[in-house]
């Protein structure tokens, strides 16, 4: 371990670096602060010893100086001072020295505080590199569910989709989707489970997984049927007690989920969806005017005793639907205020002369620009849907 | 007067783990530097300069600490007090009193030294 001792008396100098060599340290000296910045421009140090009153730069500024130097790697100061300077201690410890040594001093006491100081050193390497290994996990891990938002825009004529996703810092807890489930059929989910980070990204995946169109043992979707055409469709209000009884909070698990999932019949071009504590769909016509289908309901997972009932909504051409989690009502300017829905609805009318995409672009930028620096608290996830078609 | 009577001799060779080899190259050093620093006092001194007389006072303490020599010490911080109070008039009284102390810690360490030489 290499430390730098910094002194201007030569006697003490001296002692001071035969000590520690003898302990078996690497050691540097340093006449004054200057000199000390110098050498540590060139070298690493772990541990800086360094005397109080020098000519130049004194070890106050010196401490000052390497803790506002914002590198990486932890340096432990320990800082000399004589009996009289006691008083400055305080001085000395906001400034940012880690330990102190008053002169005259044993070596010994000057060997176990060196140790001390190493000991420190050390336990922040250890969890410097934990902590980079967590860190690197946890980006694969939002990789991962990356790749399971949509990635694809739907090939239907009639139909348009477009979809945009901005994580907070921490893993997110939204995840949305759309796919077809037979050939009349579109679904749509978007849903946010409470909270962010490993717990909620987890329950997020189990849940994308979950609502799929594949036929297999988790999908509640579909399901296979001995009759034609050999599976049925899961009306959403079922899909909702489904999942409901599945993931009931108890004392092992206090997380609930808010979601919207809607089944849109090409054919009839009806949506039926289902709301479980989410905020409403937020519904366009060609005319422009937002209307919010606001349906009271409890989020899943937060008693047995939830309802969720159906409702349904024809989509004529060129009507949208925005599906939006609470990040975007709930973003935060420097002033405190919420984004909230009147914003939305009118950034919305605002766009409905641009094309789908813009309007969902506008949204995450108008978002982005309203938090300022404060950045995205939560998670923000759109997806909106536009029936094509010539108005009738 | 005998070593004892100038400086602690347990607690110096404590200090240093009882490495006389540090112990000779600390005193060489010592010797060359402490001349040096009563020179600046002095000079601190003649141009009523408190800065200087407490800066070299402060290291000429330091200096001499490190050898458990408590007069000398002590004649060294009442300089430095002075230096850093701005108050130099007793100045000249105290730097004679340092220099005769640190004669006594030279000739105490010359001896200290030749004894070193002579049992190891």
């Amino acid at each position: 371990m290499k430390i730098l001792v910094v002194e201007d008396e030569r006697v003490s100098q001296l002692k001071l670096k035969r000590v520690l060599q003898k302990s078996g340290y690497e050691v540097t000296c340093a006449n004054d602060g200057r000199q000390a910045l110098k050498a540590m421009e060139k070298n690493d140090f772990s541990i800086v010893i360094t005397d109080w009153m020098m000519p130049e730069m004194d070890g106050l500024e010196l401490v000052r100086a390497i803790r506002a130097d914002k590198s990486p790697d932890y340096t432990y100061i320990i800082m000399l001072t004589s009996k009289a300077e006691t008083a400055d201690l305080v001085a000395g410890m906001e400034a940012g020295a880690d330990d102190f040594l008053s002169k005259p001093y044993k070596s010994a006491e000057l060997r176990v505080r060196v140790r001390s100081g190493e000991r420190l050193i050390s336990l922040n390497q250890t969890l410097a590199t934990v902590n980079a290994r967590m860190r690197k996990d946890l980006e694969s891990a939002a990789l991962i569910q990356k790749s399971l938002l949509p990635n694809k825009k739907t090939h239907r004529q009639n139909v348009e989709i477009e979809w945009r996703f901005r994580p907070c810092d921490e893993l997110a807890g939204d995840i949305f989707n759309f796919f077809e489930l037979d050939e009349d059929t579109i679904a749509l989910y978007l849903l946010d489970v409470s909270g962010h980070g490993v717990a909620a990204a987890l329950l997020s995946v189990t849940l994308s997984r979950m609502l799929s169109p594949v036929i297999d043992d988790t999908s509640l979707l579909k399901s296979k049927t001995s009759i034609a055409p050999y599976y049925r469709l899961t009306p959403p209000a079922e899909v909702a007690r489904q999942l409901n009884k599945r993931f009931l909070i108890d004392e092992n698990n206090e997380q609930f989920f808010t979601i919207i999932y809607g089944i849109l019949n090409l054919k009839t071009n009806v949506l039926t969806y289902i709301s479980a504590g989410h905020p409403g769909i937020a519904y366009q016509n060609h005319s422009g005017k937002v209307d919010f289908l606001e349906m009271p309901s409890m989020p899943v997972g937060f008693t047995d005793q939830a309802v969720y009932e159906e409702q349904q909504i024809l989509l004529k051409p060129s009507d949208r639907i925005y599906l939006y989690s609470d990040g975007i009502l709930e973003a935060r300017n420097p002033d405190e205020e919420l984004y909230g829905k009147d914003r939305l609805q009118h950034l919305l009318e605002k766009s409905r002369k641009a094309s789908l995409t813009d309007s969902v672009e506008t949204i995450l930028t108008e978002i982005s620009d309203f938090t300022k620096d404060a950045g995205f608290e939560d998670d923000v996830s759109v997806l909106a849907l536009e029936l094509k078609g010539s108005e009738s | 007067m005998t070593v004892s009577d100038v400086l602690d001799r347990e607690e110096l060779m404590q200090r240093i783990d009882d490495d006389l080899e540090l112990l000779h190259e600390l005193i060489e050093l010592f010797v060359e530097d402490y001349p040096l620093l009563l020179n600046d006092i002095n000079e601190g001194l003649a141009h009523s300069d408190a800065q200087r007389v407490k800066i070299a006072a402060h290291t000429l303490k330091g200096a001499v600490g490190n050898f458990c020599a408590q007069a000398a010490f002590d004649a060294a911080f009442v300089l430095e007090v002075s230096g850093n109070n701005g108050d130099l008039s007793q100045g000249r009284e105290q730097l004679l009193h340092l220099e005769s102390e640190m004669e006594k810690v030279l000739s105490a360490l010359q001896s200290l030294q030749s004894e070193c030489a002579n049992s190891c």
